[in-house]
This record gives C-alpha cells, sequence and structure tokens, in this order.
C-alpha cells in the first residue's frame, strides 16, 4: 500500500497496526515516489533453552544413525517424485 | 533470526548416505539457539519420503515425534499462507509445495534452508515483487 508523507502522518497510529495486525508494509511516497518502508518488525520467537539444545542434538544424532538406508540417493530427486 | 526449514534439509541431515549430508549437517547448525519453522506440509513430506526409501514405521515414527518437538515451529497452511504462497507461484513459477514454504519464510522475514538450488534462484528473484503482493492479500 503506498501513501503520501502527509497521509503517514495523519494516520500513522492506523497503518502502524495494520503493519502489526494484518502484515502490511505501507511505502511512504515524497513528490510521488518511494521513500520509505512501514513495517512490522519480525516477530521474535523464543529461544532454545541449553538443555532443550542439548536433547534436541542428541536425539538427532542418535536418529540419524538410525535412519541407513541401503543405498546412497539425492534427496532432490526423492522430493521432486512427491512434490511432482 | 527466523529460519524456515525445507524437508530436504531434515531428510539429508538424518540420512547418513545422501548425497548432500554434509551440506545439510551445514545448513542444520546455522540455527542451534532457535526453533525451526515449517509448514504443516513439512512432516508429512518427510514421512512420504522416509517411506519411499524404506525407512521402517518405528523409525519413522521416530522422526514424526521429532518433528513434532521443541525444535519446530509448525505453521498451519492457513488462507493467508495458500494466498501468498499463490502470489510466489504465479511470479516465480515454482511447485505448490515449494510456494508455500517460500511464502512462509516471507511472511516470517525468514531465512530459507533448502538444499534446491534452483528453488534459492527463484526466491531470490522474485521475492522483491512478490513480498509486496504478499502484503496487500495477506
Amino acid at each position: 500500500m503506498r501513501v503520501s508523507l502527509s497521509e503517514a502522518k495523519a494516520k500513522l497510529s492506523e497503518y502502524i497496526r495494520l503493519a502489526q495486525e494484518q502484515g502490511e508494509t505501507i511505502t511512504i511516497t515524497v513528490d510521488q515516489r518511494p521513500a520509505a518502508e512501514l513495517r512490522a518488525v519480525a516477530k521474535v520467537f523464543r529461544q532454545l533453552s541449553p538443555s532443550e539444545m542439548v536433547m534436541i542434538n542428541a536425539f538427532s544424532d542418535s536418529i540419524c544413525r538410525k535412519t541407513v538406508q541401503q543405498e546412497s540417493f539425492d534427496v532432490l530427486e526423492v522430493l521432486e517424485d512427491i512434490r511432482r | 533470526m527466523n529460519f524456515v526449514l525445507d524437508a530436504s534439509v531434515y531428510i539429508a541431515r538424518h540420512s547418513p548416505k545422501e548425497t548432500h549430508h554434509q551440506r545439510a549437517k551445514q545448513l542444520w547448525q546455522l540455527a542451534p539457539t532457535v526453533p525451526f519453522h515449517v509448514p504443516e506440509i513439512f512432516a508429512l513430506e518427510v514421512v512420504a519420503a522416509f517411506a519411499r526409501l524404506g525407512l521402517s514405521s518405528d523409525l519413522i515414527d521416530e522422526h514424526h515425534a521429532f518433528m513434532m518437538g521443541a525444535k519446530f515451529i509448525v505453521h498451519p497452511v492457513d488462507k493467508g499462507l495458500v494466498d501468498g504462497a499463490m502470489v510466489v507461484a504465479r511470479d516465480g513459477r515454482t511447485r505448490s509445495a515449494d510456494a508455500i514454504y517460500m511464502a512462509l519464510a516471507m511472511r516470517l522475514q525468514a531465512v530459507f534452508l533448502t538444499l534446491d538450488l534452483k528453488l534459492r534462484t527463484h526466491l531470490a528473484d522474485s521475492t522483491n515483487m512478490a513480498l509486496r503482493d504478499l502484503n496487500i492479500q495477506s
């Protein structure tokens, strides 16, 4: 969505709400040319705790050791079939 | 930083005989402290691939349980994501599943981890236009 600088000034709260709630990016124009963009900050999701990281890595390595196919293969070819 | 994980990386990371295994391990290690974001179809694709590759049901179930755990944030393929994927598919001429992953990455402003170089090129080429359209439709 494009708005002029004067519109942006007048409705800044509304545009911030649109960016936060609907993921809208508002392009602000000066002299009808894009000059800046207003968008929500990327949502920050939680970090893994140290104990979770240890457990995850251990489980991932463990499950990997068990996942040994008979022959070598290319995953992209397998997914090509599945996604066709 | 957020990371969207393609099924290709998961499968190769956990398959020592896969051609890209080492590369997948490197990609996996880019996000040691945060969960990966995946669309709902991710686990289905992994399960389907492992079944085709002849893994036992028990082992596939272990993978499934892992994919439902703390390392993954599963996003529903809802109308907003599908709308975004349509724009990606239209502009990038991608397959539908690829478009869903790419739309999720754009929605989260995330790094998309995939072994598919063609897909990465598509993403780089189409991101700017697709992002704008995505924001209009979401």
